[in-house]
């Protein structure tokens, strides 16, 4: 060992210090949100899922007519599958067996969290007590309270995409919504959710400037024999010409009411 | 709290029977005078705002964000006409200068009412939509960056999203029932002229109407943080002869937390089918998914 092996083992160190800090602060960087003028992580922009296999089935499946195969978006419990008690799958049988009830196939409201992977984009507006979800489809638009953590008792009302109370945790957004209508469909092959004691809890982080990694977990002991969570990527529309435009399904399902049949000049 | 027990209270019903109250509201609102729809809205007020600072976004523009309402009826636009032809006009003599095919159509106004809009769950169309009836605290939420400004109503979910900084319009082909809004700042004014509407969307529950060339140009001029004062003008060579404008104070709603609450109107509506025969309409013929309710 030379006189100088620690002097040469210190400055290493230091160098390897100082490298892990640079590259760690970078990380933090990338990691790290934009700011809005509120002090809240910029979720602002137009935002759709890029895969529309979990619209079709959340649950893993092979493709059929009209419809992609798809790996599922169930990552708890692992096995991929939706927890449902036998009372909840015979209904999701049931619901199968009569896609005219879909209520997709009906123009309703999606309900969450099958909104947030619909084929349509959205826009996120923020505000310093709201943030809005403005969906394409059927004007849908989801209301998320900033300024209060509490909803409805439990079915004093019932809400097709329910009640968004929100928080940002550090860089995240969290929300918790309650005050469900009783009959969502989460795809259309007719799994479901719903009802006064479902809960669904969401969670939206950006992991890069362009991705939301959003999940939400679904708690409800009527229907599931555990909570269990999903997965999905929203990516933000790049083209600066990308607007929100509308999708109003009941005017073109009811086909015939256009502009009136003007009258004879008097 | 308060504001949500009380609306928890106040709508403790379903959604769906809330959507066929509202639409019988609507009905019975469209023929009363305008005083009757003071239920909707603040009181209007006495003495004219005073003039004060107002709130400002970072660029320095004025920002709209929050909660408002427009003293607007929504049983009759024509009350609220302050020009027509860019000429003032006396308060007796306010009138849409119709052309004749449209002077028909709004004479035929009761024998047409399933083609009102809100009968079918379609948003309200620009303007009217900002004045709808509220249920729940607040009726039309503002959003607002520097790019771009969000008007919100409870009323069918009707929602508009207008650049403010200029855009080029979208295709003429592409119609939307609230039309193509872009906006742009004179001094402190905000000008948002709406272009590639439907002639689907009634400017009121009474029947006034216009065709698929509208062009509406709003301006939102500030008073005090409180108070704009709103002005609407509306061009239409196919149903008007002349250019006609409206202007009503807009002010700010008490509770800045006031919120919207979700409007079912498809899931369950079965109101359009209540104007058939007895009324020349053709509902029969036009299944709507939403009618054959489970």
């Amino acid at each position: 060992m030379t006189p100088c092996a620690p002097v040469r083992a210190a400055a290493y160190a230091l160098a390897a210090v100082g490298l892990h800090m640079i590259l760690s602060s970078a990380a933090a960087q990338d990691l790290s949100p934009a700011r809005n003028r509120h002090g809240q992580p910029d979720f602002e922009g137009i935002w759709q899922a890029l895969d529309p296999a979990p619209h079709f089935n959340i649950e893993p499946h092979g493709a059929s007519y009209g419809m992609p195969a798809g790996l599922g978006i169930i990552t708890d419990p692992p096995s991929g599958r939706i927890p449902y008690t036998p009372a909840a799958l015979a209904q999701r049988d049931a619901n199968r067996a009569n896609p005219s009830a879909d209520p997709f196939a009906r123009c309703y409201k999606p309900g969450v969290p099958h909104l947030m992977y619909l084929p349509f984009p959205f826009q996120i507006v923020q505000s310093h007590n709201l943030v809005t979800i403005n969906s394409e489809y059927v004007h849908n638009t989801r209301f998320i309270y900033l300024h209060r953590d509490d909803h409805f008792g439990e079915g004093e009302i019932d809400l097709w995409n329910g009640d968004s109370v929100g928080r940002f945790e550090g860089d995240a957004l969290v929300t918790d919504v309650f005050n469900f209508h009783p009959d969502i469909w989460l795809d259309r092959s007719g799994n479901h959710a719903g009802g006064p004691t479902l809960r669904v809890n969401e969670r939206f982080t950006l992991i890069d400037a362009d991705t939301i990694r959003y999940e939400a977990t679904l708690t409800d002991p009527e229907d599931f024999t555990q909570p269990w969570t999903i997965r999905v990527y929203l990516y933000r529309h790049k083209d600066p010409s990308k607007q929100i435009l509308e999708y109003e399904c009941q005017a073109y399902a009811e086909n015939s009411l256009g502009p009136p049949e003007l009258p004879e000049p008097p | 709290m308060t504001s949500r027990a009380v609306i928890g209270r106040v709508f403790r019903v379903r959604p769906v029977l809330r959507s066929v109250l509202g639409c019988v509201l609507v009905w019975a609102l469209g023929s009363a005078p305008a005083s009757a729809q003071s239920v909707f809205r603040a009181a209007p007020p006495g003495a004219p705002p005073e003039p004060g600072p107002i709130a400002r976004m970072p660029d320095g523009k004025p920002d709209l964000s929050g909660n408002w309402s427009i003293a607007v009826s929504i049983g009759d636009i024509s009350a609220h006409i302050v020009r027509v032809g860019g000429e003032p006009v006396a308060a007796d003599q306010r009138a849409i200068p119709y052309t004749p095919v449209y002077a028909q159509l709004r004479a035929e106004a009761e024998s047409r009412m399933y083609e009102e809009p809100e009968l079918h769950c379609y948003m309200s169309g620009v303007p009217s939509h900002l004045w709808r009836q509220a249920y729940s605290g607040a009726g039309l939420i503002i959003q607002q960056n520097e790019d771009y400004i969000v008007f919100l109503h409870e009323f069918q979910g009707s929602r508009r999203i207008a650049p403010l900084s200029g855009r080029e319009r979208i295709p003429d082909s592409i119609r939307l029932f609230m039309g193509d809004g872009v906006g742009r700042w004179e001094g402190d004014t905000l000008v948002i002229e709406t272009t590639n509407n439907t002639g689907i969307t009634w400017l009121d529950t009474g029947g006034n109407r216009h065709s698929d060339q509208l062009v509406v140009t709003e301006r939102f001029t500030p008073i005090n943080d409180d108070s704009y004062s709103y002005e609407a003008t509306f061009v239409d060579p196919e149903a008007y002869t002349a250019s006609w404008t409206i202007a009503a104070p807009m002010t700010r709603g008490s509770d800045p937390n006031a919120e919207i609450l979700e409007f079912a109107c498809i899931e369950g509506n079965t109101d359009h089918l209540h104007y058939t025969e007895e009324v020349g309409g053709s509902s029969v013929a036009a299944p709507n998914p939403a009618s054959d309710t489970r």
